[in-house]
Parts: structure tokens; C-alpha cells; sequence
């Protein structure tokens, strides 16, 4: 094997040659000589092949030169800037990646919540003032991780250019970092977590139908998100209404004893909750809030209703 | 433990709520009724308890005012019986056998 140095970017020559395998003579230097011959022309070749497809790769450079040979070879690079534009032949995206390069794992000026946000190039960690729901954020090269920092309660909503695992609702002190592909921004952790956990809670009450207002039921153990009713009247047999509710849209199949057929259940949209013990006479309930340890229906009647209602719930939180 | 919320004159359970919760829940459901929160008394309360509770005061006389009224509606089919019978000029065996025909 034939291992050769240069002296400077053209000079090329002879500094060792190893040994021939078969006499143990040490090779020819007139072969040595002719090697090193070619390697300099492929080189100037190269050279003057990648000028041929783009004279303004080398031309456009500070620091670029013609030499004496016709070439263009980079004599010495002045900044990061400058040999991040050799390679991508960007100025502007040159002076960006510079940038950011230089500020790793810096915390940038503060950001103001917008709902079309932009970071500043000052670093990669960042505090999100405000409580602006953020819907996208202004890419950043591929590659780039930034570290979000919220210091209040907003929401950052998975779609658009933000690719999250659901929604992020915030609060002071919540993290987020994302990774940028070049067109969208990828979560790669948040602080908290998304609580994936299910609560359930099976529990019952009893209410005189003949009262209205509120009635708070507690003994849930956690905020419900969803509750799902099944309703008996004392003193019935084999009658019942179901009804579910999350608040936002509720629907009751209601009891309802003034049909012939006792289990005949009559819809009631808008409703959790409906008992119609006889005719003319109804007591219904919205479910109008969750609570931390269970929820608040309202109850209203017509006809003067009587009975006392057992009804069977299944909190899910 | 559950709650319940006692009548204090008949001892009556106006509301149960299964599930540990601070005692007032119920209470406060009978002020937003519009009861005198003087006449009510929230507990807590086992749920065998609250079953004993519910058989003595709510479903017993339930069921006893059912069958009261399902006594006074047999008294009152046999009466319309005897009626027909008379009216109708028929024997024991007729009668039954009318009403075997309608049933």
C-alpha cells in the first residue's frame, strides 16, 4: 500500500512506499511519482467540475479564492456562517442556522402566547408568557428541539403544524419539547404527562321527586367527565328510565309510568334524568356541572310529582 | 360511609347519597328545595343500615297502601260480580262461566 501526504492543497508527493509483498524491495518511485501525478489532476478535475455546475458556490465567498492554477479553493473559512453557506448555498438559511447553532441549549428572550407563535432565533428554551391558545408555531430548521416553558394557563392545540399527543392545557411551570421536521413541530415530552387514567366510580342516591333545585352529589372520589344514570321510582316494579350526561349534551330514556306498558321509556333530549309517574305529572333533572368530587343536577317538575326515585350511577373520570 | 338525610318528624329519608363525603351535601339539596333545614337532620350510614331504613320507611308502607289498594279493587270486582249475577239472572256455574269466556 502506497500512503502519501501533501505539503500544501497541490503539492503532492512521495513519503512512504511500502515494501513489495512478493521481493520485499521497496517500490519503484517513478510509480509513485506517476500515482501522485493522477491524484492531482482527479482533484483539480473535481474542483473544476463542481465551478463548472455552480461558479457562484466559490465566487460568492468571502473567503473563496481563485488560485494560481485556476481553481477555487476555500483558503480559510471566517465564520461558522460562512462554511454552513458553502454547504447549503443559502445565505439567509446560512445566517439562521448559524444561529441557532450558536445557541444550544441557550433560554432565549421570553415569548408572548399567539395564536401563530414565533421563537426567537436567541436560543432553544424559552418561557411562553400570556394565555393565548397557541395553534401553530413558526417552523424551525429540521432537526431543531426547542424547550417551552409555560408560566401560565393556555392551550396548545394539537393540529396544524403542531403534531402533540392531544391537546397541552398548561400551567405555570409546564414543559413541552418538540422537534422540528423542517414543516411540522413533533412533541417529544411534556411536564405533566397526559393522564391516560380512568376513573370509575359506581354509586346511588335517592331523591323526592316532588322537590326541584339543585341537588349536589357527592362521594365521587375524583371530577367526573361523564355519568351515566339508571332510574327506578320505590314502589315500582320492573319500571326504569337511563339517562347519561356530560354536561355539554345529555340525553334521558325516561320512566315513564303514564304508558300503558311500565317499561316504556319516552325520550327526553336535553335531559339526564326524567320520571313521569302519571299523567300531566313529570319530574326531570339537567345535569349542570362536574365537580371535584362529583356533579350538580337541577331538578324541575310539573303536575306535582310524587315518589321517591332511586337512581344508579356510573362516574367516569 | 353514606349519608342520609333523616325527617326528624317520622324519621322519613328525604335523600340517600352513597360514596365517603363530608356530611352537609344533603342538607344543603334540602335548603335548595326549599325545606326548612331545621326539620332535617344529615347522618352517616351503613349500607345495610340505610337498606333497613328504606324497607321500614319507604317500601313497607309502600307495599301496604299497594295492597290495600289491590283489597279494594278485589272488593270491588266482586261486588260488580254479585251485580251482574243479579241483573243477569245467573247461577253460580254461569257466572263462572262468563267470566272464564271474557278472561
Amino acid at each position: 500500500m502506497v500512503l502519501i501526504k501533501t505539503k500544501t492543497n497541490y503539492q503532492w508527493d512521495k513519503k512512504q512506499v511500502s515494501p513489495n509483498p512478493e521481493t520485499g524491495e521497496m517500490g519503484e518511485e517513478k510509480d509513485v511519482v506517476a500515482l501522485t501525478r493522477q491524484l492531482q489532476l482527479m482533484v483539480k478535475d473535481m474542483r473544476d467540475d463542481i465551478f463548472q455546475l455552480n461558479p457562484t458556490l466559490f465566487t460568492t465567498l468571502p473567503t473563496a479564492e481563485e488560485d494560481k492554477r485556476g481553481s477555487f479553493v476555500i483558503k480559510e473559512a471566517s465564520s461558522v456562517e460562512d462554511l454552513l453557506n458553502i454547504c447549503i448555498r443559502d445565505a439567509s438559511a446560512a445566517f439562521l442556522f448559524k444561529t441557532i447553532a450558536l445557541n444550544v441549549n441557550k433560554k432565549g428572550a421570553d415569548v408572548a402566547s399567539a395564536t401563530s407563535m414565533t421563537l426567537g432565533n436567541d436560543g432553544d428554551c424559552f418561557d411562553i408568557t400570556g394565555t393565548t391558545t397557541i395553534t401553530s408555531i413558526t417552523i424551525r430548521p429540521v432537526g431543531d428541539v426547542v424547550k417551552l416553558q409555560f408560566d401560565g394557563v393556555l392551550t396548545l392545540t394539537d393540529g396544524s403544524n403542531l403534531k402533540l399527543n392531544g391537546d397541552f392545557v398548561t400551567a405555570a411551570e409546564s414543559t413541552i419539547m418538540l422537534k422540528s421536521d423542517g414543516t411540522n413541530w413533533f412533541e417529544l415530552s411534556r411536564s405533566p404527562t397526559v393522564d391516560t387514567t380512568t376513573s370509575f366510580f359506581a354509586g346511588s342516591f335517592s331523591r323526592d321527586i316532588s322537590l326541584t333545585g339543585d341537588q349536589a352529589v357527592t362521594g365521587v372520589g375524583f371530577t367526573p367527565k361523564l355519568v351515566i344514570f339508571r332510574i327506578t321510582l320505590t314502589g315500582v316494579d320492573g319500571g326504569h328510565g337511563w339517562g347519561w350526561s356530560n354536561v355539554t349534551d345529555e340525553d334521558a330514556g325516561v320512566m315513564d309510568l303514564f304508558n300503558s306498558q311500565i317499561d316504556r321509556m319516552a325520550n327526553q333530549s336535553g335531559k339526564a334524568i326524567g320520571v313521569f309517574p302519571a299523567a300531566s305529572k313529570q319530574s326531570v333533572a339537567d345535569l349542570t356541572a362536574f365537580g371535584s368530587d362529583g356533579f350538580t343536577l337541577n331538578w324541575s317538575g310539573s303536575g306535582s310529582p310524587t315518589g321517591t326515585a332511586v337512581v344508579h350511577y356510573v362516574a367516569m373520570g | 360511609m353514606s349519608r342520609v338525610l333523616i325527617r326528624k318528624l317520622d324519621g322519613f329519608p328525604i335523600e340517600f347519597q352513597s360514596g365517603d363525603a363530608p356530611l352537609g351535601t344533603l342538607l344543603q339539596n334540602a335548603i335548595n328545595a326549599g325545606l326548612d333545614e331545621d326539620d332535617y337532620e344529615e347522618q352517616n350510614i351503613t349500607d345495610l343500615d340505610y337498606a333497613v331504613l328504606e324497607e321500614d320507611k319507604i317500601n313497607q308502607p309502600i307495599r301496604a297502601e299497594q295492597e290495600a289498594r289491590n283489597a279494594q279493587k278485589r272488593i270491588r270486582q266482586q261486588q260488580a260480580v254479585s251485580r251482574i249475577k243479579i241483573a243477569l239472572n245467573l247461577s253460580d256455574s254461569e257466572i263462572q262461566d262468563l267470566r272464564d269466556a271474557l278472561i
